[in-house]
């Protein structure tokens, strides 16, 4: 007794000590994470160094503000964050802001007056962008640094306005747009000034958020701050009432706007079209006004927004590989009741049932469960079963995951009874996850389709269903992200399973990475990603950071050693099914000219530099453009897509279902991805039927 | 308790009559081997008594034939301590002693003491496969010792030149047809039990409304009762009873039916999701509401959506019907089938 009461007022002198708010957050945090992280880094001057480095990494990405003069006055900060952390010492922000604040000035004077005269794209000049670009020895280094940024930024928009062209006109006609161009650049980067002044005022709270982000990710990829508004706009999103478009977006840096979530159900959702980290390029709304969705058009696209008469609009959008595509949505109210997923069979030399699940969703309202995506999807099979379907195919492509529990139960529909995969948590023993319910809901041929983008609940389905022989997996290899996180609340105090205290409130969430997940061969998917058997190219394989093992920090890949009891199906006999799918990938204009993007765009990020004399410039230029012409395929012949006839009957003269679903429909029919997934299940239950 | 006992008639080896060769002494090696089995022959008679007061008696008298039954493995084991040993030989009392302890552990359903449970567990999906997997480890376990102990049995003899020439008795001949009995009747049981098992764990899903529960149990459901019809076309009558069979024939059809059957309340969630859809947007739609055409296809999907209700219902009873009558009639007929073909047998 004596002992608790000693701890209890242990635990009262550290609250008691007048520390700073931000830093009695960052130390609460870093014990829940240290308590509930997989494998937590230990707190020294390396996992300092891992924070300072991301704070860095943050406030500076293009190395345009700290010359590397400054930034040897804040390295000795590098060693001592993790003191900050365990509440000794004190400093490193206010010096960081004080800095930043004064470089801001000096970067914003110094663009302006470079933007204000003429500029020259004669000389062999070139920008470099790469992770390993040392940063400028001087204030000298740094302007011709700044020159060269803002060199590219006009070069940009005076080659813009003929992206969509087949070709540029004569040099002389667009050197021509200098002066114009150099003004846009410098409006726009006026507008970004505006905004920071506008939020500058409270550059010391941005820096705080960013110091608590910085300290989660240095734990690993997937640990991660929420401030308590970041996660109420979450819960919002999930339960409103109100009328929406489904999706979020946020502003980056560079002035752009980015998807930052899509509400499932949602007209966004239902798109099939909108993924997260899709850049928007402008919105059209139906009386005709088009906005630009950049820096200077901020207010007014918040004003759009905020007009609740404001019911269809027309998104165009830059996928992440490269692609632009223009996606309708209407305002709708999200329903729980309401299914979520909808089938769709395609219909050619076979019936073939098509699934899209863009995450695991699920939600809980009290001890009963709300929506499901494994119950949503179950629904649809039943639906598609009733078309006496040849095969099915489940595309988990942009499925960045979600609910463990719903990939089990999802996975188990086509699966009879067995093991799904193993979980450990740190110092336990591997725990054995198994299909909840006996008995398949389809037991046909079956496709998955994944890419780069399919992560973690994704993974999960496609190992297991492929450990079992179960599915065919088509696409390129998965995320490679084998772990598992919860949400705990910013509060040492909170009970175990305590989604939320007073504290919380005040302080935030952090989602940590609390297990690993392994493969019931005891493999995992960590790093590697789950590999298809039907390997189809794939834009994203050029690009950085869209894989775990492009991440830093991530948990090392490794083996689970327990002899898991499972009876998998006979081997599928995919060899000749391969053979087929490489020569018509070999021969398919389409598959050619995303092989080549890919190659071009590998180039470019190796090189990691932008040529800035004109004529180097425009080939660039070009050649980063994704070519939509050629890479977007026309209808396919080979089968139609339809809604099942459930729809039909129950839907009929809802004229926004019907909107949604012939927009799928062309979606569907001009998707090389989903043509060959077609033909391979074909093949397939050919194969099946001759063996 | 039926279904421990055919556990122990694996220990009808035991009633091997010995006749002996050469001439009695007072402590020679067949008066031992004879006390010693004496223990084990009293044992099998209590144990006779037992499952005949189960097969044809009240309960009540069952239960204290077993507590009988129980204390004379005690009976027996103490017995043991005073049969002498043979020129210091104890390993047929040993032996027995094993095998006596292996007995109690499975009678008393101790059988974390006799197979792995927890390997049970890591290999088995549910409770019902790991039922089903204790069992056949625990038939094991009882075959390898009776095997073992005959085994002893007959080195023992070797040893002291004792020839040993099997023969019946009474109780030898009542405790084979009492395994025949309870082999047969398992099989059947435990073909029986895998459906039953399912079957409960689909209405739990209706309970619950879980669609990919119900439609998981429900194909699981078909696919037990069509292996287990396809088990009882290849399954014969007992001694030309054909009670037992028939019974579980029955009842697997009525799972398999009701498997089939089940699909309309997945049906019906479907429809409800849809209908709940529709008057969602009928109710907020105010000119729909007040639009004749509108009016009349929502009353209409409220009609259909009644109609669906009133069937789901009429259906859920008709089964619930079938099956009480299914599970009524197996276990009518595992009494009758116990009853007229368990051995009579007195103290």
């Amino acid at each position: 007794m004596k002992i608790a009461l000693c701890l209890c007022l242990l635990g009262m002198a550290v609250v008691a000590t007048a520390q700073p708010e931000l830093q009695k957050k960052a130390a609460i945090m870093w014990r829940v994470i240290e308590k509930n992280h997989y494998q937590p880094p230990a707190c020294n001057d390396e996992f300092s160094g891992r924070v300072f480095d991301a704070i860095i990494e943050k406030i500076d990405p293009w190395k345009f503000y700290l010359t590397a003069e400054e930034m040897a006055v804040l390295q000795p900060f590098r060693q001592s964050i993790d003191d900050e952390i365990r509440l000794k010492s004190w400093s490193f922000l206010a010096q960081l802001e004080k800095k930043i604040q004064q470089k801001y000035k000096f970067v914003d004077s110094t663009l302006a007056t470079i933007l204000g005269k003429p500029m020259n794209f004669s000389g062999p000049d070139k920008f470099g962008f790469g992770n390993t670009e040392p940063l400028p020895k001087n204030t000298l280094e740094q302007t011709l640094r700044i020159t060269r940024y803002a060199k590219w930024l006009v070069l940009n928009a005076m080659l813009e306005p003929y992206d969509n062209d087949s070709s540029l006109p004569a040099k002389a006609v667009v050197l021509k747009r200098e002066a114009e161009a150099r003004q846009k650049v410098l409006a726009n980067h006026q507008k970004r000034i505006a905004r920071r002044t506008r939020l500058g005022s409270n550059l010391a709270a941005q820096l705080g958020e960013l110091y608590l982000k910085a300290i989660a990710e240095a734990a690993d990829p997937h640990t991660e701050y929420f401030p308590p508004q970041e996660k109420a706009d979450f819960d919002e999103q999930l339960n409103s009432e109100k009328a929406l478009f489904g999706f979020s977006m946020g502003e980056t840096d560079e002035g752009k706007f980015k998807i930052t979530g899509i509400t499932p159900g949602s007209s966004a959702w239902n798109s099939g079209d909108v993924h997260q980290d899709d850049e928007l390029l402008e919105i059209k709304t139906t009386d005709g006004t088009t906005i630009a969705a950049s820096a200077e058009q901020t207010d007014k696209l918040n004003k759009l927004f905020e007009n609740e008469k404001l019911e269809q609009v027309t998104l165009t959008l830059r996928g992440t590989d490269g692609k632009v595509k223009s996606v309708p949505l209407q305002k709708t109210v999200v329903q729980n009741e309401e299914n979520l997923v909808q089938g769709f069979v395609l219909e050619g030399e076979k019936r073939i049932g098509y699934i899209q699940l863009p995450s695991f969703y699920t939600t809980w309202s009290g001890p009963t469960k709300g929506t499901s995506c494994a119950d949503d999807v179950a629904q649809e099979i039943v639906k598609l079963k009733a078309e006496k379907l040849d095969g099915l195919i489940l595309d988990l492509r942009y499925n960045g995951g979600g609910s463990m529990g719903e990939a089990i139960d999802l996975a188990g529909i086509f699966i009879d009874a067995g093991p799904m995969c193993l979980l450990r948590h740190a110092d336990m023993k591997p725990l054995v996850y198994k299909d909840q319910n006996r008995g398949t809901i389809y037991d046909g041929p079956l496709a998955i389709m994944i890419n780069s983008q399919s992560a973690s609940a994704s993974e999960l389905v496609a190992g297991t269903l492929q450990d079992y022989n179960r599915a065919v997996v088509v696409g390129s290899s998965s995320f490679g992200k084998a772990t598992a996180q919860n949400v705990f609340p910013v509060d040492t105090t909170a009970q175990p399973k305590q989604e939320e205290t007073a504290l919380s409130k005040q302080y935030g969430y952090v989602k940590t990475t609390v297990g690993k997940l392994y493969r019931i061969t005891g493999a995992t998917a960590q790093l590697s990603g789950v590999v298809p058997q039907i390997a189809l190219p794939d834009a994203f394989e050029a690009m950085d950071g869209y894989s775990e093992r492009s991440m830093k920090y991530a948990l090392p890949s490794d083996t689970v050693m327990k002899t898991i009891y499972y009876t998998p199906l006979s081997p599928l006999s995919v060899a000749a099914v391969q053979a087929a799918s490489k020569q018509r990938v070999q021969q398919s204009a389409f598959y050619k000219t995303v092989q080549q993007q890919v190659n071009q765009a590998k180039q470019q990020q190796l090189l990691k530099t932008v040529p800035l004399q004109y004529e180097s410039y425009q080939i660039w230029h070009r050649s980063s453009l994704s070519d939509d012409d050629t890479a977007t395929q026309a209808p396919t012949a080979i089968f139609k897509a339809s809604a099942p006839t459930f729809y039909k009957k129950t839907m009929q003269g809802n004229a926004y279902w019907t909107t949604t679903t012939q927009y799928v429909i062309n979606d569907l029919e001009t998707d090389a991805y989903i043509e060959e997934t077609y033909q391979v299940l074909k093949d397939l239950i050919t194969n099946i039927k001759k063996n | 308790m039926t279904s421990i006992l055919s556990r122990l008639c694996m220990s009808a080896f035991l009633s091997l009559a010995i006749i002996l060769s050469g001439k009695a002494q007072e402590v020679s090696p067949v008066s031992v081997m004879e006390q010693a089995f004496k223990t084990l022959e009293v044992l099998n008679q209590k144990y006779l008594i037992y499952t005949s007061a189960a097969a044809h008696s009240s309960a009540r008298k069952s239960e204290r034939k077993y507590r009988d039954y129980m204390e004379q493995i005690d009976e027996s084991n103490a017995a043991l301590s005073s049969v002498p040993s043979y020129k210091g030989d104890r390993s047929l009392q040993n032996g027995i002693r094993e095998y006596l302890k292996l007995v109690r552990n499975v009678m008393s359903e101790n059988y974390s003491k006799v197979v792995n449970m927890e390997e049970i567990a890591e290999k088995s999906y549910d409770n019902m496969e790991a039922y089903l997997l204790m069992n056949k480890q625990l038939d094991e376990k009882m075959s390898e010792a009776s095997a073992k102990l005959n085994a002893l049995q007959k080195d023992y003899c070797v040893r002291n030149n004792i020839t040993l020439v099997e023969n019946t008795t009474e109780q030898s001949n009542k405790m084979d047809k009492l395994g025949d009995v309870m082999d047969y009747k398992n099989e059947n049981y435990l073909i029986f039990f895998k459906c039953a098992y399912q079957n409960d764990v689909l209405l739990e899903a209706v309970e619950a409304n879980n669609v990919v529960a119900m439609e998981q149990a429900r194909t699981a459901l078909k696919k037990y009762a069509e292996e287990g019809l396809a088990k009882m076309d290849t399954m014969k009558n007992f001694k030309g009873d054909p009670t037992l069979k028939m019974a579980c024939k029955n009842a697997l059809q009525f799972f398999k039916r009701e498997a089939d059957k089940a699909a309309i309340y997945t049906d019906y969630a479907m429809k409800e999701k849809a209908f709940l859809q529709q008057k969602k947007a009928f109710e907020s739609n105010a000119k729909a509401r007040s639009d004749n055409a509108e009016i009349d296809k929502f009353n209409k999907a409220v009609d259909d959506f009644n109609k669906a209700g009133k069937e789901l219902n009429e259906a859920g009873n008709a089964l619930n019907k079938e099956r009480a009558e299914a599970y009524n009639n197996y276990n009518k007929a595992t009494t009758t089938f116990l009853d007229t073909h368990v051995p009579y047998a007195k103290k």
